[in-house]
């Protein structure tokens, strides 16, 4: 659902700045770029229904592309997030399962960092319970229990770290890490 | 009637403004030349549907744009425009066929039927 290969960068658009102004630029670039394809493709879907099967058929190819460049927007969109999360002087490390913000540091278990790098990697999106399970963890298997012990856990490195995000919960929406303020300044 | 143009350093977009091509029938399309009145204009019904659909997508696609910031614009002119121009001009060469097609089984060869 998420995965993909990014788009190519827009005219303009590094990666490297240093500007946040930049960061909160190309992310609002990016989120109007989706909320305008998702406007294209609820109208094409609505007309297609209506067509004989044979047209249906050769109107799929429009919402393919459609799907494509929105797949590769978001991922592009979730490199400038992480490039916003650098900025703000958070930094973590896969390889030791180690987080550090503004001088803290903490060692994190498997699971607490599969959570912790999943929500950081796509902020203000929600996920229910199954799919934290299936994509943060791809262990299904396990129970939703599991889910609330550990957002339990990473509210408290959050606190700890001083890392400006609230993991929060709404109901039948699910669980999303939100940025707080300066961070939230950068959204569009 | 304006061949869409491909677009430099966009092979994506360029791929998809291929799919456009003319010659390019839907499956069980058959060909015109050897098509039944009734076949001919079924596909010409067919064709009539998915072009005015690509054209309300058209207009739709450029409604939309007009409250976009120009980065946006530019970047839907570059993606969207352009392939979805090209479906419609494919669309709309192969209504003509059948439409011909339909106006010469009606004996009626020299207009639309």
């Amino acid at each position: 659902m998420i995965k993909g290969r990014p788009a190519r960068p827009l005219e303009g658009e590094n990666l490297e700045t240093k500007r946040w102004e930049d960061a909160r630029h190309w992310i609002s670039i990016y989120a109007d770029l989706l909320e305008f394809k998702r406007g294209i493709l609820s109208r094409i879907r609505r007309d297609v229904a209506n067509l004989q099967v044979p047209a249906q058929k050769a109107a799929a190819i429009d919402l393919k592309i459609i799907e494509t460049q929105m797949q590769g927007y978001q991922v592009r969109m979730d490199l400038w997030y992480g490039r916003v999360w650098e900025l703000q002087g958070l930094w973590v490390d896969p390889t030791g399962r180690v987080v550090r913000h503004q001088g803290g540091e903490v060692a994190l278990t498997k699971r607490e960092f599969q959570l912790l790098q999943f929500l950081l990697d796509h902020p203000h999106r929600y996920f229910t319970t199954s799919q934290i399970l299936g994509q943060a963890w791809a262990d299904p298997a396990l129970f939703p229990e599991e889910v609330r012990n550990y957002v339990r856990r990473l509210r408290k490195i959050l606190v700890d770290l001083k890392i400006p995000a609230d993991l929060v919960n709404k109901p039948g929406r699910g669980y999303s890490l939100v940025f707080r303020s300066p961070i939230a300044a950068v959204l569009p | 009637m304006n061949k869409v143009k491909l677009i430099k350093g966009r092979p994506d977009v360029d791929a998809a403004v291929r799919g456009g091509d003319w010659g390019q029938a839907m499956d069980g399309e058959g060909i015109p030349g050897d098509s039944t009145l009734a076949h001919a204009l079924y596909w010409r019904q067919i064709y009539t549907e998915i072009l005015t659909m690509e054209e309300k997508v058209l207009d739709r696609i450029r409604q939309l744009m007009n409250t976009q910031s120009a980065a946006v614009r530019h970047e839907v002119e570059l993606t969207n425009v352009p392939v979805v121009v090209a479906q419609a001009e494919r669309f709309r060469q192969r209504l003509g066929y059948w439409d011909a097609r339909v106006a010469h089984l009606n004996g009626n060869s020299g207009h639309k039927s």
